[in-house]
């Protein structure tokens, strides 16, 4: 039922997002699970509440690539990380997660 | 010194408006930790009427106006808009402990034009029952997006010089596009198009007239809050942002004052517009402006410029610069 794969997960800048997508088509990265989120690093807290900002943009996203091949990740991550985090925020890490249907990733 | 007086008075009477008061009220419910929030779908809601209708009302007067009168304040608003960043540049250039892309970037938000001190100014001057040309609104444009591409353009410049390396190209048909799709400028493009071409007088008269003040209301109350709660990030970054921010703005207005002057001796800009003028240059972008700075220099910290412009340029251009610019018109006019 359930098949090994990697998940690799993004939290960066809502700016950048649209390039760290087209990073993962281009690397065969079969889809992403895009997701607004708030938290606390080297660049103050980010809220997640529902409170007007008056500033439009400056959200960050949790941008999520299931793959059962470890070498498409790798490609994807360093190409972001090259590309996107010199002057964006940005989190990586990769995790293993099990998936069914794995002919989707 | 009657004109001290005037300002006092008029300083004291507009901390009494619906506009002003909303302001501090809001930076002191921040101030006070207060859990009332504004969600955002409502502030984008307030921030689209308000524009639609200053939009809508400008092309509706347009229609019966001599628009070749709009041409010398237009070439005005560009020259403003990139002075104010030339200005900037060179002042931060040359503070110590400065990273130069956060300076400039701080100047070209200053050099850009915010719409909510816009629609503040315009329920003053009425208020006030200053009459100002119909095509002022329109303006808006004519220094934001200038001063927005050559903040960009200064910043990768520096850039290159410092690194060595290629520059990177700046696109500015790419920044013209996003500044004219941002919520605040499309709003106010599309009232002004509905208004030249349609007849939209009677929904404009049932519907978006009688909102805006309250709205207006709502949304400097939004502003305030917003004042107090990014103060905390001005206080990371070099307090020179600070200190540019609150008086950045009335140095900007006092320029915009003296050239709308020489076009009111010229053509016969109206002492409303003037001061319009003078308000449009001394506000700084705080809705669609950070975010075109951001995707054009990120390599520049946004604390400094949201901290300068949000929590300090915003409170001053409008509790300041607004009341200041129309005392200074009543003497200067003789109104």
């Amino acid at each position: 039922m359930f098949y090994p794969a990697k998940k690799l997960v993004i939290i960066t800048e809502y700016f950048i997002s649209e390039k760290v997508c087209a990073i993962i088509e281009s690397c065969n990265g079969k889809g992403y699970t895009l997701v607004p989120i708030g938290g606390k690093g080297m660049h103050h807290l980010h809220s997640t509440s529902k409170k007007a900002t008056v500033i439009e943009g400056f959200d960050n996203l949790k941008i999520e690539v299931v793959t059962v091949d470890r070498a498409v990740a790798e490609v994807i991550a360093e190409k972001v990380l090259s590309e996107c985090f010199e002057d964006f925020a940005g989190v990586m890490y990769l995790e293993d997660v099990e998936i069914c249907r794995p002919e989707r990733f | 010194m009657e004109l001290i007086f005037d300002f006092l008075r008029q300083f004291a009477s507009q901390l009494q408006s619906p506009t002003l008061s909303f302001l501090i009220g809001g930076a002191l419910l921040a101030a006070f930790g207060s859990k009332l929030t504004i969600p955002s779908p409502i502030y984008q809601f307030v921030v689209f009427v308000l524009l639609m209708k200053i939009g809508m009302k400008g092309g509706v007067e347009i229609r019966g106006a001599e628009l070749s009168e709009m041409l010398l304040p237009a070439a005005i608003s560009v020259v403003l808009g990139l002075l104010i960043v030339f200005l900037g540049h060179f002042i931060f250039s040359r503070l110590p402990g400065i990273n130069s892309a956060d300076g400039t970037a701080t100047a070209g938000l200053f050099g850009a034009v915010s719409a909510s001190t816009l629609a503040a100014a315009i329920v003053m001057l009425e208020e006030q029952s200053m009459n100002f040309e119909a095509w002022m609104p329109a303006l808006y444009p004519f220094m934001d997006i200038p001063a927005l591409i050559l903040a960009i353009v200064l910043a990768s410049i520096q850039r290159e010089k410092n690194k060595g390396g290629e520059r990177k190209k700046v696109h500015a048909w790419a920044i013209v596009k996003e500044s004219l799709r941002s919520s605040a400028l499309s709003a106010m493009i599309l009232g002004l198009f509905l208004g030249l071409f349609a007849r939209p007088e009677t929904v404009l008269a049932s519907f978006y007239e009688p909102l805006f003040r309250g709205l207006l209301s709502v949304l400097m109350l939004v502003l305030g809050m917003e004042a107090w709660t990014r103060i905390k990030e001005l206080k990371d970054v070099a307090h020179w942002f600070a200190v540019y921010a609150f008086f950045g703005p009335i140095v900007h207005g006092l320029i915009a004052f003296g050239l709308g002057y020489l076009a009111h001796l010229w053509v016969g800009f109206s002492p409303g517009g003037v001061v319009l003028l003078s308000v449009i240059a001394a506000s700084n972008s705080d809705i669609s402006g950070p975010p075109t700075i951001r995707a054009g220099i990120p390599w520049a910290n946004p604390s400094s410029y949201i901290g300068a412009s949000t929590s300090v340029g915003t409170p001053v251009a409008i509790a300041i610069c607004i009341p200041l610019f129309v005392a200074l018109a009543q003497v200067v006019f003789d109104l």
